[in-house]
């Protein structure tokens, strides 16, 4: 596993520029808009770098060798969700430090639990999201998978707008469970979400490798 | 090493259907005109493809069972498929090295600086050849007891071609223990290299022989009409008629010597077999 996660080391950061790109925009948009900014953009853009290794891999017909190459499938989707989740952790990481950075120039308080606790909130969000997008890529290839996600999307976007329009109608029915949550010890919901993140991300990584396992090249 | 009993494959409008055995320290030819299989059957080899009948064994085991301790022993390069053209030399020494417990870096370094290979410039700005080379030389650094090569010269200048060639030879003498099977539609790669060679046409395996057979037992008889009357047909295995007389391909060429001494009697390449057995009349 240790190979390829220099080969993807290789391929994402094979252009130095890119990451003084990364920094620069990080960096100008915590200043000019929310100190916080830089959290949920510097998670998304290492996330969809590293989400990109996939499709260097695919590139020019190159993973009939990689498989050849002494890994297997369920090694290869492994690989990828971790090298994912640690590109993200260090999007993340750097994204909490520019806050603090943006926070000191524009002399602001520095809240770094509120920082803190939205990075937290934001990884597994975005990573769940990464996670359906490496099953999608591999199912569907880059493009149509981009198609896919927009696909999710939409039909999410149109689950809130019904649920918006029907607030009226929902809320009064809502407010016994709301208030149910609220009394329970916050210790307690995060665990729970934290188990469904793992139930999702643990599914999609049996389907990511049941899909790579029935592959050919 | 490899063993295929009645390995059968299925496309829409192609079928593969062979059985062969590679045994330890044996170096076998695959050839065969494109299309005819040999890239299906590597792939089977190598698992990269699923099977619709038969058996492969590779090491004794599926090879879509292999371990991964079990691939590193096994050396691949592939004619259309190699390392991301967005990576390096540097790049890949590194990822080989973290992958394979016997991969040589040093000679592999060396290898490249003997064959120019540029170590930071991204492989897709490598001419057809360096990137041959670089495949090639990938699957002869992993000190591997099973070497599969399809193709590594297809596409390549004759001077390409000679400098792989050579590097094959070189490691067959320094390494003899190890298995090779290689693929490739250019005969004459195969003849000073092989142990015995596998001739593939449509899919299924026509012929099977020794290189030393090849070149030894078997030829063509050119003859015309009267004479090809007179010839003792029993041991002609293709005919192909030609404007002025006959071309036959037989396997008793001493038979032939000895008893028609005016007869035309060449030697056979590997070429004259393709031709003759995947175009003649039987």
């Amino acid at each position: 596993m240790k190979g390829l996660f220099i080969k993807d080391f290789f391929l994402a950061f094979r252009n130095s520029r890119n990451l003084i790109i990364f920094t620069f925009v990080c960096l100008i948009m915590s200043l000019s808009l929310d100190p916080a900014f830089g959290i949920g953009y510097g998670i998304l853009l290492m996330g969809t770098v590293a989400l990109g290794t996939l499709t260097f891999d695919e590139y020019d017909n190159g993973l009939p060798f990689l498989m050849s190459l002494p890994i297997n499938a369920r090694t290869y989707i492994r690989e990828k969700f971790l090298f994912c989740f640690l590109a993200e952790l260090i999007g993340a990481a750097a994204g909490v430090l520019f806050s603090l950075l943006a926070s000191l120039i524009r002399k602001q308080p520095i809240v770094l639990e509120d920082y803190l606790s939205f990075a937290a909130g934001m990884l597994p969000a975005m990573f769940l999201m990464l996670s359906l997008m490496i099953a999608l890529q591999l199912k569907f290839g880059a493009e149509k998978s981009r198609l896919m996600m927009l696909i999710i999307y939409g039909g999410f976007a149109g689950i809130m707008i019904f649920t918006g329009s029907m607030k009226d109608q929902f809320l009064p029915q809502l407010s016994g469970p709301v208030a149910f949550l609220q009394r329970q010890p916050p210790l307690l919901l995060i665990s729970v979400l934290l188990l469904i993140f793992l139930l999702l991300v643990g599914i999609l990584y049996r389907v990511s490798v049941k899909i790579m396992e029935n592959k050919e090249f | 090493m490899i063993e295929i009993k009645d390995l059968v494959k299925r496309y829409k409008d192609f079928e593969l259907n062979v059985s062969l055995s590679i045994p330890e320290g044996r170096i076998s030819g695959l050839i065969g005109k494109n299309g005819a299989g040999k890239s299906t059957l590597i792939k089977a080899i190598l698992g990269l493809i699923r099977k619709d009948g038969g058996s492969v064994q590779v090491f004794g085991k599926d090879p879509r069972e292999l371990t991964n301790e079990e691939k590193q022993k096994i050396g691949v390069a592939l004619a259309e498929s190699g390392f991301s053209g967005y990576l390096n030399v540097n790049a890949v020494a590194e990822i080989l090295k973290n992958m394979y417990v016997r991969f040589d870096e040093e000679l592999f370094r060396k290898r490249c600086d003997e064959f120019r290979l540029p170590l930071d410039k991204p492989i897709r700005e490598f001419s057809t050849g360096m990137k041959a080379k670089l495949r090639v030389l990938t699957a002869l650094s992993v000190n591997a007891e099973l070497l599969v090569l399809d193709e590594p010269t297809a596409g390549l200048d004759v001077e390409a071609r000679n400098e792989i060639l050579d590097m094959l030879r070189k490691y067959m003498e320094e390494q003899p223990e190890t298995s090779v099977l290689i693929s490739s539609h250019i005969s004459s790669d195969l003849e000073n290299l092989c142990d015995d060679v596998y001739l593939i046409d449509g899919g299924k395996l026509i012929l099977h022989e020794d290189a030393d057979v090849i070149l030894s037992q078997y030829a063509i008889l050119k003859c015309d009409e009267d004479t090809y009357k007179t010839l003792d047909q029993s041991y002609l295995l293709r005919t192909v008629k030609e404007k002025f007389g006959y071309r036959c391909l037989t396997k008793e060429k001493q038979f032939y010597q000895e008893n028609y001494p005016g007869l035309v009697i060449e030697r056979v390449g590997i070429d004259d077999l393709i031709l003759m057995l995947t175009g003649g009349k039987k």
